[in-house]
C-alpha cells in the first residue's frame, strides 16, 4: 500500500510538472533570461541555430526536458544543499548544447509550484551544464545572467560557467570581476578557479598581494589551487591551451607567497596549503625554500613543515 | 500537590529545633545516631548494606565511585501516543514532552526499574523525637525527580524550599519510625542532560538526621550523576538494522541485497523497515543509548534521536517530518524517541550538517595520554560552515564523548560518513579506519589505459535519472572518457587533497598511521560549486559486524572477467577477517548523492569494554 501512494506521488508530481511547462509558454521566456534580454542579432542567430538543432536533433529536446522534468522528485529527494541536474545533463553530450539555451533563454520552464532550491537546482544545472560543454556560443546568454542575477549561486554558475568556457574576454573580464569590490565579488571568486588561463592565474596573484578582505583572501587561494589544479591540467578540454606549466607554476609561487603571509592565521595558512598540493607544481619545493629567506623562526619553521608535507603527499604511492 | 514555603520552613524548624526530649527512646544509653544514605556508589548494580565501598568517598561522585541514575526518557507503560495514524496531528514539541520522566508517576514495574534507588539505612535506636529529612540541591531540582516508596506505593515527593533564601528543591521528611526502619527512595532524570551551563549532571543528595534531646543534627551526602546520552560506535555489535522501505523497484533492489548481507552476517535481531518516504534513514534518525549499572551488567535504554533538520517555521512542528518515526515506531520500554535541542532560526543552507550521516562516532582508543574509552563524536563543522550550536552544544554537555570536527564544508551534502569509516582491526588500538582514496582511484584506472583498457565502460546498464519515472540518461562511460572528464578529474584531486587533511586531524587526534587505514577509491565530480561521488562511494557502507561490511556495488569497469574496484576492496578487507558484501543501491542512493551508509541504520550492542563511568570525564 505505502508502495502505491509512492508511486501515485511520482507521477503526481510528474503531471504537475507537465502542466508547469505548458503554462509557461503562455509569455515565452527562459528560465533565467527572457529573449529580449539578449542582443537582437545574437538572439536571431540563437534561436535561427536552436530551430535548426530541434529539426535535426528533436530527441536531444526531449532529453533535456526530461531532466528538467525530474527536478521536483529530485528535490523532494535530495540530500544535503540541493539536488543537481548538471551531471545529468552534460551525460546528454553535446547534442543538448541549444536545448539548454533554449530553455535558460528562449523558451523554458516557469517557476510553477517548484520549491526555492528545486527552482534552483533547474537554474544552475542549465548553466552549469552549458558551461561544460565550453562553446563560446553561450557566451553572450551567461554574461547576461551574470549582469541580471543576483542570487548568489546563479550569479556562480554563470561565473563558473563563462570560466570554463574561457575565451580571453571571458577571462580577462572575470579576473577585473574578481578584484572588483561588490555584490557580486565573492561569487565570482569561488568560480574563477574553472578559468584556467594564464591571465587569471596573474591575476589572482596580483590580487591576493593586494591585501584583500578575509573572505576574498581565502577564496582567492583556493581558486589558485581550482586554476593550477594538476589533474584538469591533464584533460584534454584544459590541456589544449598549452598554458599549463606557466599557470601551474604561477600559482604555485603565489600560493607560497599567501603562505608565508597568512602563516599566522590557521584557515588561511591551511587553505594554501591545500591549494598548494592541488597545484603540485614540481618547482614548489624550491619556491618554499626561497621563502624562507629573511623569514622569522616561527614562519621558517612552517615554511619546513609545508616542504615536509607536499613532499610526502605528492611522491605517496 | 507542593507545599507552600511557610509550611515547608515550618517543618524544618520543627525538625531541628523540636521539643522532643527521649533521647534514644531505647532505654539504655544514648547510642550513635545512624546517618547514612545508600546508593549504588560502588557501581555493581545494587545497593550493599554491609559492602563498606558504598560509603567510600560517596560524596565526590569520581571515576572510582559514584552513583547513577538515568534520564527516563522511555515510555515502559506504552501510554504516549504511537503508530503512524496514532501520532497524527500531533506537533513535534508534544511528541517530544511525551515520556517517562516527564509525569510525576512510577509508570509500573519495567519504569520503576529505571530509577535508581537510594536507602536511609535503618536506625533501629532513634528515639521518638528523632526527625530527618532527604533533600537534593536546589540546583539540581528542576531536572531531577524523586519519589519514595511508603505504604501506599510509591508517590513523588514534595518540591519546596529548604529555607527561604534558597530555591525549591524535593524533600523527603521523615519521622521516627520511618529513621528506625529506614526508607527507600528513588530517583529519575526528567530529561537528558541538554544544557551544562544550567546543570553540571550532578546530584547532591543529603540526609539530616536531627537525634533530638538537644543532640545536634547529623547529615550524609552522596553525589550521583545523570548518564550522559552516548552514541554507539563500530565496535559495538550490531543489534539489528534499519531501513526505509520507500516503494519501488530500486528500493526493493536494495533491501534485497542488504537482507542478504544481514543474514550472512547474522545480525540477530534482523531488518527492520520503516515505511516512509524519506529515503535517508541515516539521517533521519541516530542511534544512542543511556545505562547506568545493573546486577551482572548495565541497565540500558536504547535512545533514537531524530534529526534536527529544520523544514518548517511552524515552531511547534519544524523538524524533518520522517524523523517522527522514532515516536511512532521506536518508542517504548527500554527504547526512547528523543528530540534533541536545536535552533530553529539556524542557517538553512547549513542544515545537512544537522543530518546524521554527519554525526559518526570515533570508537574507544588512547593517546598522548588522553583515554577515550566510549570514543568520540566525530562531526564535520568549521566556522563558515556549522552545525545547529543548540545540538552541539546539547552532545558536548555529555561530557564522555568529547567531539572531534573535521572539514567537510567542501562536500556537496557534508557528512563525515562520505569519506571514512571505522572497523575492527588485530591492532595495539583495536581498529583501523577505511578512507576514501580519489588518488588511488585514478592510478588504477591509467593503469588498465596503459593495459590497453582505456576503451572498457564503466556504470554499465546504469543511468542517472529515475528509471521509475522511464526518464534515461545513460551513465555508462569509458575508461579514457572518465579520465578525459575535466570535472571529475580536477574535483577528484581537490578532493584528495581534502581527505587527506581531514585525516591530517584524525591522526593527529588519535595516532592512527597509514598502516591502519585500508584505501577505498573512488572518483568525485564537481556539483555546484562542490565535490560528490561520482563512483559508488564505497566507504559509505554499514559495519554490519567484524567480520562483514556491507559497500554499494562499485560498478566498475569488468577487466578479464572481474570490476577490480571489487577486487581490491576484497584484498584490502580479508587479510583484517572482513568480508565484503556489494548492495545494489545506484538507482535509489547514489544518483541521489548517498550511499548504503546514508539509506541505513544500526542499533548496537552495549560496548565491551569499559563503561562510560570509567571515562574519567
Amino acid at each position: 500500500m505505502k508502495t502505491n501512494k509512492l508511486v501515485i506521488s511520482t507521477l503526481a508530481a510528474a503531471l504537475l510538472w507537465g502542466a508547469t511547462l505548458a503554462s509557461a509558454h503562455a509569455a515565452p521566456r527562459g528560465a533565467v533570461l527572457s529573449p529580449s534580454d539578449l542582443e537582437a542579432s545574437y538572439r536571431t542567430a540563437l534561436v535561427e541555430r536552436i530551430g535548426k538543432a530541434r529539426a535535426e536533433r528533436p530527441a536531444a529536446f526531449r532529453n533535456v526536458d526530461d531532466v528538467l522534468s525530474a527536478v521536483p522528485e529530485l528535490d523532494r529527494r535530495k540530500r544535503g544543499r540541493f539536488a543537481t541536474i548538471s551531471r545529468e545533463l552534460a551525460a546528454l553530450g553535446p547534442d543538448a548544447l541549444m536545448p539548454m539555451l533554449e530553455r535558460l533563454a528562449v523558451d523554458g520552464p516557469a517557476r510553477g509550484k517548484l520549491t526555492d532550491t528545486a527552482w534552483l537546482t533547474l537554474r544552475m544545472g542549465l548553466i552549469e551544464a552549458v558551461g561544460m560543454r565550453r562553446d563560446p556560443v553561450a557566451v553572450p546568454v551567461l554574461w547576461k545572467i551574470y549582469e541580471q542575477e543576483s542570487e548568489y549561486y546563479v550569479v556562480r554558475s554563470a561565473a563558473e560557467a563563462l570560466g570554463r568556457i574561457g575565451t580571453d574576454d571571458a577571462a580577462a573580464a572575470l579576473i577585473k570581476l574578481a578584484r572588483t569590490r561588490g555584490p557580486k565579488q565573492l561569487a565570482v571568486l569561488s568560480a574563477i578557479g574553472d578559468c584556467r588561463r594564464t591571465v587569471v592565474a596573474r591575476g589572482l596573484e596580483e590580487f591576493l598581494r593586494s591585501s584583500p578582505e578575509y573572505e576574498a583572501t581565502r577564496l582567492a587561494i583556493r581558486a589558485l589551487g581550482d586554476v593550477g589544479n594538476s589533474w584538469a591540467w591533464e584533460t584534454p578540454a584544459v590541456k589544449k591551451t598549452g598554458e599549463g606549466a606557466v599557470v601551474r607554476s604561477t600559482a604555485a609561487k603565489a600560493l607560497v607567497d599567501a603562505f608565508a603571509r597568512h602563516h599566522r592565521d590557521e584557515v588561511l595558512r591551511i587553505a594554501a596549503q591545500k591549494a598548494l598540493l592541488v597545484v603540485a607544481d614540481p618547482a614548489t619545493p624550491g619556491m618554499i625554500e626561497a621563502a624562507k629567506s629573511g623569514a622569522d623562526p616561527r614562519l621558517a619553521a612552517r615554511l619546513d613543515q609545508l616542504k615536509l608535507k607536499f613532499v610526502s603527499y605528492t611522491t605517496k604511492k | 500537590m507542593k507545599r507552600s514555603v511557610i509550611g515547608w520552613s515550618s517543618v524544618l524548624l520543627l525538625g531541628t529545633f523540636g521539643c522532643g526530649s527521649d533521647g534514644d527512646g531505647g532505654g539504655g544509653g544514648p547510642a550513635a545516631p545512624v546517618v547514612d544514605l545508600r546508593v549504588d556508589n560502588n557501581r555493581d548494580g545494587q545497593i550493599d548494606w554491609g559492602d563498606p565501598t558504598e560509603d567510600e568517598n560517596e560524596d565526590v561522585w569520581s571515576v572510582t565511585n559514584g552513583a547513577v541514575f538515568l534520564p527516563n526518557i522511555d515510555d515502559d507503560s506504552e501510554r504516549c501516543p504511537r503508530g503512524d495514524q496514532g501520532i497524527q496531528g500531533i506537533s513535534d514539541v508534544a511528541l517530544k514532552a511525551c515520556h517517562d520522566g516527564a509525569n510525576e508517576e512510577i509508570d509500573g514495574p519495567d519504569d520503576l526499574a529505571d530509577l535508581a534507588r537510594i536507602h536511609v539505612v535503618p536506625w533501629p535506636g532513634a528515639g521518638a523525637g528523632a526527625t530527618g529529612r532527604v533533600s537534593v540541591n536546589p540546583e539540581a531540582a528542576p531536572f531531577v525527580r524523586l519519589f519514595r516508596n511508603g505504604a501506599d506505593g510509591w508517590k513523588v515527593l514534595d518540591v519546596g524550599q529548604l529555607s527561604q533564601d534558597t530555591a525549591p528543591t524535593y524533600a523527603a521528611f521523615l519521622s521516627a519510625e520511618e529513621i528506625r526502619t529506614g526508607v527507600e527512595l528513588a530517583i529519575e532524570g526528567k530529561d537528558v542532560l541538554r544544557d551544562a551551563e544550567a546543570w553540571n549532571g550532578l546530584v547532591n543528595v543529603e540526609l539530616q538526621i536531627d537525634p533530638g534531646g538537644g543532640a545536634a543534627p547529623k547529615t550524609d551526602l552522596v553525589q550521583m550523576r545523570i548518564a550522559p546520552l552516548l552514541l554507539s560506535h563500530h565496535l559495538q555489535k550490531a543489534e539489528r538494522i534499519y531501513v526505509s522501505a520507500t516503494g519501488g523497484l530500486d528500493s526493493a533492489a536494495f533491501r534485497q541485497d542488504l537482507q542478504t548481507a544481514i543474514g550472512l552476517a547474522g545480525v540477530p535481531e534482523g531488518l527492520s523497515e520503516h515505511y516512509v518516504g524519506d529515503q535517508w534513514i541515516q539521517d533521519w534518525m541516530e542511534t544512542a543509548y543511556v545505562t547506568m549499572p545493573a546486577p551482572g551488567g548495565q541497565h540500558k535504554i536504547d535512545v533514537f534521536m531524530r534529526s534536527v533538520n529544520i523544514q518548517s517555521k511552524n515552531v511547534e512542528s519544524p523538524l524533518r517530518p520522517a524523523g517522527r518515526q522514532v515516536y511512532a515506531q521506536l518508542h517504548g520500554k527500554d527504547s526512547a524517541g528523543f528530540t534533541p535541542d536545536y535552533d530553529i532560526n539556524s542557517p538553512g543552507q547549513m542544515d545537512s550538517l544537522d543530518s546524521y550521516g554527519n554525526t559518526e562516532t570515533i570508537p574507544p582508543y588512547e593517546h598522548n595520554g588522553q583515554s577515550y574509552p566510549v570514543g568520540r563524536v566525530f562531526r564535520g563543522s568549521v566556522p563558515s560552515f556549522y552545525v545547529d550550536p543548540a545540538m552541539a552544544k546539547m552532545l558536548e554537555a555529555q561530557q564522555v564523548q568529547p567531539r572531534l570536527y573535521v572539514d567537510t564544508s567542501w562536500l556537496l551534502v557534508g557528512h563525515v560518513d562520505e569519506t571514512v569509516t571505522f572497523l575492527k582491526m588485530n591492532n595495539a588500538r583495536g581498529w583501523g579506519m577505511g578512507v576514501n582514496d580519489a588518488r588511488l582511484a585514478k592510478t588504477m584506472l591509467e593503469q588498465y589505459v596503459s593495459q590497453g583498457h582505456g576503451a572498457v565502460t564503466m556504470f554499465k546498464g546504469k543511468s542517472w535519472i529515475d528509471f521509475q519515472a522511464q526518464k534515461y540518461v545513460p551513465a555508462e562511460i569509458s575508461i579514457d572518457g572518465v579520465l578525459a572528464d575535466t570535472e571529475v578529474m580536477a574535483e577528484s584531486n581537490s578532493s584528495a587533497v581534502e581527505v587527506d587533511h581531514q585525516m591530517d586531524i584524525i591522526k593527529a587526534e588519535v595516532g592512527i598511521t597509514d598502516q591502519d587505514i585500508i584505501p577505498m577509491p573512488f572518483l568525485h565530480i564537481r556539483a555546484s560549486g562542490y565535490s560528490l561521488a561520482y563512483q559508488p562511494g564505497t566507504v559509505n557502507g554499514i559495519y554490519l559486524s567484524d567480520t562483514d561490511f556491507g559497500v554499494p556495488t562499485p560498478h566498475g569497469p569488468v577487466i578479464n572477467g572481474a570490476d577490480p574496484f571489487v577486487t581490491q576492496l576484497n584484498e584490502q578487507f580479508q587479510p583484517h577477517g572482513i568480508k565484503i558484501h556489494l548492495i545494489e543501491n545506484w538507482d535509489l542512493y547514489h544518483r541521489l548523492s548517498g550511499e548504503v551508509h546514508c539509506g541505513t541504520n544500526t542499533k548496537r550492542a552495549l560496548p565491551t569494554g569499559a563503561a562510560w563511568w570509567e571515562s574519567g570525564r
